[in-house]
């Protein structure tokens, strides 16, 4: 026995060890593929697969759409060909939870069974569910969870009839907890959850936030005719509200729409509304969602807030106005404000102020320490406090000490002092430009 | 050092001019170049089933070439008493192993090379270049592919190292049998943990249990190298949460068949001829 | 000096429970000197090749020892210059004879500079250099056993182990082997020379050891062993004409004024034939009837083993 021999002996076991170990703790405990297709229990199809699941259950998919193409008349003929297809499907799910265009398949090739419509959500439902199981540790869904959640919904709308209200509105909101999930669906929640969930309130507000942030003008519109239908609808219901109780005390029903238009009966539809909307709400608290159309006959309580409109400031131009304004979205309290700037010189301001304000405790601190003088340039600044203030800022002007009021400050910008720097936005033609390239890439 | 390389070299040379390795070669082209038309039998999941398809062959032909051709080295080096003129020449049994291993190795990863230059020539062609500059969810596929071929070498860097292990004191074909074992084991480890936990739940820690657990330690867990079905997913997974355990897997890898690499060597200064 | 020294070494094989153990080797000890050929003789199965394997520490000896070229088997590992050719080679297939002598120049840490030149030199010393691009399965088998010797040669060993260098060749290349050995020998190699055919041994070398089932039967050198018994001599005569044998006091086969007679030893050989040339008779040929080695070696085996004895 050598001591070269020893040592590599050594040296590997020691390294077989160590990794060893640590494997052992990632499988274990760790691993993130435990958590992801967490198997209640070993299944002998994905064990067997040997690492090659994902592809086994394409093969079952190939397999699944062969065989749905020659048995599917017999589906409602002969339970066994059924059963097969199902017990197919259950093989694809275990050999790869997350197939979605699998679990798509299935979804749509069961429900041209009779009793396989109920199956087709259950499996799309299932699917879904099983796309989010990264939820807890990634903090991130599949982005085509929402697929196979609206499908799921179109099943139990379509195919189930709304026999169950509470799948269809269960499937719309899982498609929605996935980031790529398209904005119709917002829509559908609504129609889907209206049976459980009557409170038109928030959705509401949801739509009017889509509709206040939502870029694109025709989505817009569609948001905006929406909330329109909404609120028609419980206008709707008010005026049933007016023409029941006018049914009640009259014995008939009103010819005229002025019949209605008396307070009684507007107190009363006004009273049933509020009725109506308590049991939306656990605590029975009554809405007061359409106040306007409740008390119509009644002044505001508060006079409106007038403010006389001023015409906005526009920032300077230094490239000569060859740049557009582009809109700007920033939060100013806590809300969410659109302000128009321009580029060159809106993000300089703000950049200015950033810089400037490094310097400004020090200059307190100064005046501080020398019985409130300023100092007299930059240079005693620096030599005192031990700190270089700001050069320029990113349109090239350098920054200039002020000692009479003893603060540092930036040239203001105008067309006659034109920054060195070229500008930061883009002219109308580069914008179109822009603007056709990512309508054609998408 | 340069008995290893020049053994190493020696025995990449000679397994390319093997007639197995273009037949295997040959099959791995013929499968991957299938999936194009397997893709059209699966409807939207075509892109699916040619990455699965890719990756799937890029594993088992790899596995294929170090059974075929790792199981024969050694003994038929014995046959051919070229193993007699190389220990007469001062090479060391050691250097004799870890060359056959280079060599091994060499044409695996050639092989495996080669096969997946072809899958993402497939994949660039079928999905129209890359949408965009910067990396996109789309592109993702350019990222994970390759991620999971990667880990792939790791896995072969195992299995090569058992097959010369088997095949430094044992037949060919017990050999084989033997690697593909090491393979199918080394790829059920996730399972089996479960199963074995679900099995002590059930009746407790038994001898069978225990024995269980036993192979368990003892065995590659090439389930840590398997990323096929998550490239195929495509999540962007956060590096920060993924990096360690990829870094632990392909540690695992390394000091896995270091130690293999190790016992070979050692059984085979042990042999007599 | 002992280029070679074995000191009763044994190799048992373990085979099977059922059929109990095997001794390959008993007890061998044999000397080579540098400078000579040496044969090491014996049927199949004496342990020829399994004295080789031992030398080449492919096998470990059960007991005794060996030494090569100074350096002790058992506890020294390092490194040691032997050229070994085996017996029938069947080297990579798939390689040419040019790439396979690359190989070995690199495994015995040729520079690079030189290497091409060795196997130049090398392949033209075999006589190989018209076939350095051809694949070795398309060799016959003469051409591998000389590219064999090439590569037992491309270290410049001292010491060259043969394992039946010669057997399944024609007669052409029997000779063409026979003059590399000698070509080897001049070179000032030591030559280790394994074989059970008989003749190639006793015209070639110098000292020779006989091994039958594992145990040394004899070790010496061939004139000693051959010369040690008295050896005849054959001669043929042409009496004159009208004269008889008797007359000269001769007998033998007669036949058309040709007598075959046989004297039994040297010294009356060289007496007769003085007394006869006076006499007139013609001398026509004088042939030692030395012993061949393979008498010595059918002799010698049958004398230890009763099996052989019986047979014949």
């Amino acid at each position: 026995m050598r001591p070269g021999f020893i040592l590599s002996g050594i040296l590997v076991v020691v390294l077989y060890l160590a990794g060893q170990y640590m494997s052992w703790q990632e499988q274990k405990y760790d691993y993130v593929y435990n958590y992801m297709y967490e198997y209640t229990s070993p299944k002998l199809r994905a064990l067997l697969a040997c690492g090659h699941d994902a592809l086994l259950a394409d093969l079952a998919l190939i397999r699944g759409i062969q065989f749905y193409g020659m048995n599917y008349p017999l589906f409602d003929k002969h339970p066994v060909q059924y059963e097969q297809f199902v017990s197919l499907g259950n093989t694809m799910e275990q050999l790869d939870p997350r197939h979605t265009e699998g679990y798509k398949f299935w979804g749509f090739a069961l429900t041209s069974a009779k009793r396989g419509k109920v199956d087709s959500y259950r499996f799309l439902m299932r699917g879904a569910e099983n796309q989010t199981a990264t939820d807890e540790y990634f903090h991130a869904i599949l982005p085509t969870v929402w697929k196979l959640a609206k499908e799921a919904g179109y099943v139990a709308h379509y195919e189930l009839h709304s026999e169950t209200p509470e799948w269809g509105c269960k499937a719309y909101r899982l498609a929605l907890r996935s980031e790529d999930c398209p904005e119709f669906i917002n829509r559908l929640v609504y129609f889907a959850c209206k049976e459980i969930e009557p409170d038109p309130m928030p959705h509401l507000m949801e739509l009017a936030h889509q509709a206040v942030s939502v870029k694109n003008p025709a989505l817009r519109a569609l948001n905006i005719e929406h909330i329109r239908r909404i609120v028609a609808e419980q206008h709707k219901a008010y005026w049933d509200g007016a023409q029941a109780y006018y049914r009640e005390i009259n014995g008939a029903t009103p010819t005229r729409l002025s019949e209605l238009m008396t307070v009684p009966i507007l107190k009363e539809a006004a009273f049933r509304y509020r009725e109506m909307s308590r049991k939306w709400f656990p605590g029975g608290t009554a809405t007061r969602l359409f106040p306007n159309l409740m008390n119509v006959n009644l002044q505001p309580e508060e006079p409106p807030e007038i403010v006389e409109a001023v015409e906005p400031q526009q920032p300077i131009d230094p490239f000569g106005g060859k740049y557009v304004i582009l809109p700007i979205k920033d939060y100013k309290n806590d809300q969410l404000v659109t302000e128009h700037r321009l580029m060159g010189t809106g993000v300089v301001e703000t950049e200015r102020e950033a810089l400037l304000d490094t310097v400004r405790g020090d200059l307190e601190a100064y005046k501080k320490d020398h019985n409130g003088q300023c100092p007299p340039d930059a240079a005693a600044f620096t030599a005192d406090r031990g700190i270089e203030p700001p050069k320029a800022d990113s349109l090239g002007y350098e920054v200039v000490y002020d000692a009479t009021a003893c603060e540092f400050r930036f040239p203001p910008i105008s067309e006659d002092n034109p920054p060195t720097t070229t500008p930061y936005g883009r002219t109308l033609e580069q914008m179109k430009e822009m603007e056709f390239k990512e309508k054609n890439t998408y | 050092m340069i008995e290893i390389i020049a053994i190493g070299l020696n025995t990449f040379r000679e397994a390319i001019r093997n007639r197995v390795l273009y037949l295997i070669l040959l099959f791995a082209v013929l499968l991957i170049g299938s999936s194009l038309f397997l893709s059209t039998l699966a409807l939207d999941a075509g892109l699916r089933v040619i990455k699965n398809l890719g990756l799937t062959s890029i594993n088992v032909f790899g596995l294929l070439v170090a059974m075929f051709i790792g199981v024969n080295l050694i003994p038929q080096e014995v046959e051919s008493k070229t193993i007699y003129t190389i220990i007469s020449q001062g090479v060391r049994r050691w250097q004799f192993v870890l060359g056959k291993f280079l060599g091994l190795v060499l044409t695996v990863y050639a092989n495996m090379l080669l096969m997946a230059v072809l899958l993402l020539i497939i994949l660039f062609s079928i999905m129209g270049g890359f949408a965009h500059p910067i990396m996109t969810l789309s592109d993702a596929t350019f990222f994970w592919i390759p991620a999971a071929i990667f880990m792939q070498l790791f896995e072969m860097l195992i299995i090569v190292s058992v097959a010369i292990l088997f095949s430094s004191f044992s037949t060919p074909i017990l050999s084989a049998v033997m690697t593909l074992m090491v393979y199918v084991i080394g790829n059920m480890t996730n399972d089996f943990w479960d199963y074995i936990r679900l099995e002590s739940e059930k009746h407790g820690n038994t001898i069978f249990t225990g024995f269980l657990t036993f192979i368990w330690y003892l065995c590659p867990h090439l389930d840590l190298l398997n990323l096929k079905k998550l490239a195929v997913h495509f999540e962007l997974l956060p590096l920060d949460q993924t990096a360690f355990p990829f870094a632990v897997a392909m540690f695992h890898g390394f000091s896995y068949s270091a130690i293999v690499l190790f016992i070979a060597c050692l059984a085979f200064s042990k042999r007599d001829f | 000096m002992a280029v070679l020294k074995t000191e009763n070494l044994t190799k048992v094989f373990r085979r099977s429970w059922r059929r109990g153990k095997f001794t390959a080797l008993d007890n061998l000890s044999i000397e080579v000197h540098e400078g000579e050929i040496f044969g090491f003789l014996g049927p199949n199965g004496a342990g020829k090749t399994t004295t080789i394997k031992i030398l080449l520490r492919l096998l470990s000896p059960t007991a005794g020892n060996a030494f090569v070229l100074g350096a002790d088997l058992q506890a020294d590992p390092t490194r040691f210059h032997v050229g070994y050719m085996p017996e029938n080679p069947y080297f990579y297939r798939f390689l040419t004879g040019e790439e396979f002598l690359k190989f070995y120049a690199r495994l015995n840490r040729v520079p690079s500079k030189d290497r091409q030149r060795r196997i130049d030199h090398l392949l033209e010393m075999v006589g190989m250099t018209h076939a350095r691009h051809v694949p070795l399965k398309e060799y016959s088998k003469g051409m591998t056993q000389r590219i064999g010797l090439a590569q037992a040669l491309m270290h410049d060993p001292k010491l060259v182990l043969l394992d039946e260098p010669m057997s399944g060749l024609d007669p052409i290349g029997r000779k063409e082997i026979r003059d590399l050995i000698y070509s080897m020998k001049d070179q000032g190699r030591t030559i280790f020379f394994c074989s059970h055919i008989l003749s190639d041994v006793q015209d070639i070398c110098s000292r020779v050891a006989i091994l039958h089932r594992g145990k040394l039967l004899k070790l010496g050198s061939l004139d000693d062993l051959l010369g040690s018994e008295k050896s005849k001599v054959r001669v043929q005569l042409r009496v004159p004409e009208q004269g008889k044998p008797a007359d000269y006091g001769l007998s033998g086969d007669f036949h058309d004024g040709v007598l075959r007679t046989v004297f039994s030893n040297t010294e009356e050989t060289n007496q007769r034939l003085f007394d006869l040339r006076g006499k007139g008779v013609q001398i026509l040929s004088v042939v030692p009837e030395r012993r061949s080695l393979e008498d010595l070696f059918v002799e010698t085996i049958r004398a230890t083993d009763p099996k052989f004895a019986l047979e014949t």
